[in-house]
């Protein structure tokens, strides 16, 4: 008897799931498969503050659709809700199969609220929390959750901006300190912490999970209170690398602020990744933001731009496109250049080519749950990633452009004005992998014209290349939107990896340079800010834009000067900035012998990792990128 | 008016207040063993000719080096695709100098830097000097200039121009110039004109394993030029390339015994004397 219910029950499993694939729409699926996944969960009842995330009982995307990745929800808006008032709103304006989906979902949601209630206080999910204490753990419930549902890459946002109403509300009550707010932002992020290598993609460390402070309001006043300066300190003395934050920072940011984020960035943790916002409202404003949006911009995983609460946009869903591969395509063609101009254009059409295939729309996962939390999906009756979300602008990126730059510059003077080789001799240089061909390598190396270098030849050509760029990417669309572009990318090892040589000098298979950034010594700091200053960041250019560089030593003694250093950036007009801390004899040594450096953090593509947890490629790049900078 | 420089170089923390661009100008009366640069010591053209470099592609039979000069060829040296050779120094009009600092004026605004002009040893090409101080004080850019005050000449105009002088003190055994008249009376003369313009002066010292034996002359030099404070660099032998690539002997003076180095700032600071050591 037994053995007939078990097998009805596996019978009726079957079809169900069946009818769940075929039949069910992907929300209705997608609500049920997230039920089953809280239902399953186990509750780790041991931290500070109760963060439903059961890594091993999460939601998988379904087959064949892409993942939701690099979301950030508004959290000022997760904070004021009230399911209540949610399901009202569904019920009376929202088309049948939205209402029906998205109610299922808040019952979900306040049946596992409901059944935890001794961790969790369920009243907030029908009010706005009153204490800081509350205020984050509403925020860390539905983060949880977030993650839980199967998306990646969870933002935080903005939450200095968000919940320093409820601190400022316990500091006139007399419920908290300065230090007392400090240890609840502390316990906070270990909280987020806890997973890390669960949510982290690739590699340890790369969750996504980041934390904006500074920017503006909605009037255009500069979010400047003492929770900024309490979660730059909190990072300061914070010793794991997720998750990490990140200043949106301009000629308002207070010389406090700014010292601050300079100490911050010089206690080695890699954060924070600077955000000009001078430089990257306006250039999102000139995209297709609205002008009262922008104010609430955040970012992807690393650095992508994008509204907080607004955004469906997937800005780094598509390979990166490889712009060494068009140039690689051009000098192999079986066609003499008369001219320099001739190449280059014949360059940029392969470019144009390749941005053109790599560009396509794409089938992403749906989530009811953020539908929940974003506008306008309520208001339109649609899911968040289906015509829901205000914003739908996706983004592409380019990788390699140092080298190609660099490649061009090389093939301009030493080909053409220098006659010092034929492009048949380069071509046989990189097709052997430069094996007889060294001294051509070595003169291709030494050319003083270079990336970074803010020389006008330098600066010129990189702005044909961006121009160009833009000019193609504006003309395409992904699932009906326009796109975004970006000239930093986390592809700089993967893509690299059987890609051959090139006319940089660089051997078959050695990584591309990272983002904004020198690819070799010989271009400091300030002449790579005086570099990406000029470059022209409107129109479609601002899915990333990142001068990444490793601070001289000289300046790791001086904080004030650093800050002058940003301060100087910032009015110069860089989009981005990440500064690293990378000493090459303690990363040898770590190399060597990790288990004396299991503390040593350092900064990645966009996010900070443990160096030890790092794979040997990647370490091996910030060991030459430090020899490099060092000399 | 034109200038001979040896190397621009931008954000420096360790040449005076806030960040800096330092300016090494070329040619030096003196020939400090330990010189960190010495490229700026002749007044002469000098080239930086790396050997190595040279010889690596040559003997490799590189067709690249065939048209050489080495090479019984017609390329200049200074054409090398290899950039075996370079020139260690340029000539700029006045103007054309400022206009290279300007990119950084933000820079020293920000962080109350400004330009300092080192070498080799500035004073020796006070003549054009002058109005390139002029031109940077008129647009409001801080100048400090780094010099040992041993060059007979007149640094009254330049003194009321500057707002820092960073005066390297020769008292190494080395150079015997502790006992020499002539570089206490030029030296003298000089404070003296400086302390008249109202000018700030820091005293440095580039600390020798020697100095430790003659610490007894050093302060009391010190006590006879009325200096109670300075700034002591520990010398170090990273130049060691640009003397091989230079032709030039080198010797290493880096500091081998740090603890006396430490004993010797201690018996400073008991007699009186405050004492920074600048970690670069």
């Amino acid at each position: 008897m037994l053995f007939v219910v078990r097998r009805v029950r596996s019978i009726i499993s079957r079809i169900w799931h069946k009818l769940e694939r075929t039949v069910i729409s992907k929300e209705l699926s997608y609500v049920l498969a997230f039920s089953r996944s809280l239902k399953s969960m186990r509750i780790n009842d041991s931290t500070p503050f109760f963060y439903p995330f059961d890594p091993s009982k999460r939601r998988t995307t379904p087959v064949g659709t892409t993942i939701l990745c690099s979301n950030t929800v508004d959290y000022s808006v997760v904070l004021l809700s009230d399911l209540n008032d949610i399901k009202r709103t569904i019920r009376r304006n929202c088309k049948l199969g939205f209402r029906v989906h998205s109610l299922i979902l808040i019952t979900v949601i306040e049946s596992f609220a409901r059944r935890h209630a001794k961790y969790f206080n369920t009243e907030l999910l029908y009010s706005e929390p009153v204490s800081l204490r509350d205020a984050i753990q509403k925020l860390l419930f539905y983060n949880a959750l977030f993650w839980q549902a199967g998306h990646w890459h969870v933002g935080l946002g903005r939450l200095d901006f968000v919940l320093n109403k409820y601190y400022l509300n316990d500091l006139e009550q007399g419920h908290i300190t300065p230090d007392g707010a400090k240890m609840l932002i502390s316990e906070m992020l270990k909280v987020l912490n806890k997973d890390m290598k669960e949510k982290s993609g690739e590699i340890s460390g790369d969750t996504g999970q980041y934390i904006i402070i500074g920017g503006i309001d909605e009037d255009g006043n500069a979010v400047e209170n003492e929770l900024t300066s309490v979660f730059l300190n909190v990072f300061k003395d914070y010793d794991k690398p997720d998750p990490k934050l990140i200043l949106r920072a301009s000629h308002m940011s207070s010389d406090t602020i700014i010292s601050l984020a300079s100490e911050t960035i010089l206690s080695g943790k890699g954060s924070p990744l600077i955000v000009n916002d001078s430089v990257v409202l306006p250039s999102m404003q000139s995209f297709g933001y609205e002008s009262k949006d922008v104010y609430n911009m955040g970012t992807s995983a690393c650095w992508e731009p994008l509204i907080i609460g607004k955004s469906f946009d997937q800005n780094n869903s598509l390979p990166s496109i490889v712009a060494l591969k068009a140039l690689d395509q051009t000098i192999h063609f079986p066609v003499a250049f008369e001219t320099f101009d001739a190449l280059l254009s014949s360059f940029l059409d392969n470019l144009g080519k390749q941005i053109k295939s790599v560009c396509h729309d794409i089938s992403f996962d749906c989530s009811p749950l953020y539908s929940l939390f974003f506008d306008d999906c309520i208001g339109r009756s649609k899911d968040y990633s289906r015509g829901g979300a205000k914003y739908s602008f996706h983004g592409l990126q380019i990788v390699s452009l140092p080298n190609t730059v660099n490649a061009l510059l090389n093939i301009r003077r030493f080909v053409f004005d220098n006659q010092l080789f034929s492009l048949e001799d380069c071509v046989s240089a990189i097709d052997s992998d430069y094996s007889g061909y060294e001294d051509i390598r070595q003169v291709l190396l030494r050319n003083d014209l270079r990336f970074g270098n803010p020389h006008s030849d330098v600066v010129s050509l990189t702005r044909v290349i961006t121009q160009f760029v833009d000019d193609v990417v504006s003309s395409l669309q992904i699932n009906g939107n326009k796109v975004k572009v970006g000239f930093s990318s986390p592809n700089y090892i993967n893509e690299a990896h059987s890609f051959p040589a090139s006319l940089d000098g660089r051997h078959k298979g050695e990584p591309f340079a990272v983002h904004i950034s020198p690819v070799s010594d010989g271009v400091d700091l300030l002449e790579i800010i005086d570099f990406a200053s000029f470059l022209d960041y409107s129109n479609c250019r601002i899915n990333g834009n990142v001068v990444d560089f490793i601070i001289p030593p000289a300046y790791q003694s001086k904080p004030e000067a650093l800050a002058s250093i940003i301060r100087t950036a910032l009015d110069k007009g860089v989009f981005e900035m990440q500064l690293n801390i990378l000493d090459y004899d303690t990363l040898v040594d770590a190399v060597k012998h990790p288990e004396k450096h299991s503390g040593l953090i350092v900064r990645v593509w966009g996010f900070s990792a443990f160096f030890n947890d790092l794979p040997d490629e990647y370490k091996l790049v910030l060991i030459t990128r430090a020899k490099a900078y060092a000399s | 008016m034109h200038l001979r420089v040896s190397n621009i170089q931008r954000g420096c923390v360790f040449d005076g207040p806030g960040v800096r661009t330092t300016v090494f100008l070329k040619g030096c009366n003196l020939r400090c063993p330990w010189c960190c640069n010495p490229e700026t010591q002749s007044v002469s053209d000098d080239l930086f000719f790396d050997q190595d470099v040279c010889d690596q592609f040559r003997e490799s039979g590189s067709r690249l080096c065939t048209s050489c000069k080495i090479k019984g060829g017609d390329r200049d040296l200074l054409n090398c695709p290899f950039c075996a050779a370079e020139n260690s120094s340029e000539i700029l009009l006045e103007y054309q100098l400022y206009e290279k600092l300007e990119c950084d004026f933000p820079l020293f605004r920000h962080s109350g830097g400004g330009v300092t002009i080192s070498g080799g040893e500035p004073l020796l090409q006070i003549h054009a000097l002058n109005p390139f101080v002029r031109r940077l004080k008129k647009n409001g850019v801080a100048v400090c200039i780094e010099t040992t005050l041993f060059v007979d000449t007149q640094v009254d105009e330049l003194a009321r121009q500057t707002d820092l002088f960073i005066v390297d003190l020769k008292l190494q055994s080395e150079l015997g110039l502790i006992d020499n008249p002539e570089y206490y009376s030029l030296l003298s003369r000089n404070l003296a004109s400086i302390s008249n313009s109202g000018s700030r002066v820091v005293f440095r010292l580039v600390y020798l394993d020697s100095m430790y034996d003659c610490f007894k002359s050093i302060i009391s030099f010190l006590r006879k030029i009325k200096v109670d404070s300075i700034e002591l660099l520990k010398a170090h032998g990273l130049a060691k390339s640009k003397y091989t690539r230079l032709n030039l002997p080198f010797i290493d003076y880096s500091v081998k015994d740090s603890s006396k180095m430490m004993l010797f700032i201690s018996m400073m600071r008991e007699s009186g004397f405050a004492v920074s050591l600048l970690s670069l």
